[in-house]
């Protein structure tokens, strides 16, 4: 029989899905018989669904630099005789 | 704006440069600059996407590099804070990326989604220069390795393994939900700055993030069993974070 303890280390394989038939019947039959777990694990889920609503830190990317090092790079680029058989860009 | 395309075009062509399967890959035979702007207006999948833009950028459509970093600059902060938490470290790491982004864009040969790649050279550049500026993360607290901490502590079950002290609700008896809703937030933000590096930086790119558990062994090159562990814990931790301050424990 699985126990209140062992259910609430289980609970990350049940939720990714990485756990045995047997496992999975267990957890499912335990939760549906004790409320503090069912508990704990929606608190789990609630806590992925908060995070996944952490606000993204502000901030500004250099995007000048960027560009410059960018366009750089393109005209870096070495001209070669063409040779290949692909045509990757056809923009001129 | 399509300046160099044309020499561009001539670099990607040689065999040297780029496999063959994989350049086909990356534009099928025929794609025309018109053909990929009118696609890129409908719905398609994040993968179709990714060659898209990378199509442009190869082109050397400048504005496809403003929606590349507008598109994956959070998420670089993010990853960046995971590794060492402090502003300026993070944001030296992530220029630090993005450069490298720009330098390697006619390497990518797309054998993962342009977030990972570029994830994961977040990923190395932040351990690089973790370990180069001696920075008060040692390195070993990069690899995997964790005690055998329990998700809940002992101390709230009965011998017999049944709760003695159960989870505690974290919103009733409130009237003011909005607020719990940002204290939490909050509370969230903190508890998270103080998991261990390698729990942080896998919750913050599973569950802040919303990367895939593959896709995060593959960001981070730790197994999957490893990925899930450290998850665990993490996961557990924050949990009672917001147990204690919601409760006010």
């Amino acid at each position: 029989m699985l126990r209140c303890d062992q259910l609430t280390e289980r609970v990350t394989d049940y939720l990714e899905g990485q756990i045995s038939l047997a496992d999975r019947v267990e957890v499912y039959v335990h939760l549906h018989r004790c409320g503090d777990c069912r508990k704990y694990l929606g608190q789990i889920k609630e806590t992925v669904r908060l995070l996944g609503q952490l606000a993204v830190p502000p901030s500004i990317a250099d995007v000048g630099g960027l560009l410059a090092r960018f366009r750089r790079t393109q005209l870096a680029a070495p001209s070669r005789p063409n040779g290949g058989t692909l045509r990757l860009v056809v923009a001129d | 704006m399509k300046i160099g395309a044309s020499r561009l075009a001539r670099r990607l062509q040689s065999p040297s440069t780029m496999t063959n399967s994989s350049a086909t890959q990356l534009a099928p035979a025929g794609a025309s600059a018109r053909t990929a702007a009118r696609d890129a207006r409908t719905a398609v999948r994040a993968s179709s996407a990714d060659l898209k833009i990378l199509a442009r950028l190869r082109a050397g459509d400048e504005s496809a590099l403003g929606e590349l970093v507008g598109r994956y600059h959070a998420v670089l902060l993010r990853l960046a804070l995971a590794f060492y938490p402090n502003r300026a470290f993070a944001e030296e790491v992530v220029q630090d990326t993005w450069t490298a982004v720009v330098d390697g864009l006619a390497s990518f040969e797309g054998r993962s989604s342009l977030k990972t790649w570029i994830c994961r050279i977040l990923t190395n550049r932040a351990k690089t220069r973790l370990i180069r500026e001696a920075r008060s993360v040692p390195f070993s607290a990069l690899k995997d390795f964790d005690s055998d901490e329990p998700a809940v502590d002992p101390a709230r079950f009965l011998t017999d393994g049944r709760w003695a002290e159960p989870p505690r609700s974290f919103t009733d008896e409130s009237p003011e939900k909005q607020l719990i809703h940002k204290e939490a937030i909050f509370c969230l933000e903190r508890a998270l700055q103080q998991l261990p590096l390698n729990q942080r930086a896998v919750v913050t790119l599973r569950d802040v993030e919303g990367l895939g558990s593959e896709e995060v062994c593959n960001v981070l090159q730790i197994r999957e069993t490893n990925q899930r562990v450290l998850l665990h814990r993490a996961r557990a931790k924050l949990r009672r974070a917001l147990e204690e301050h919601l409760i006010g424990a």
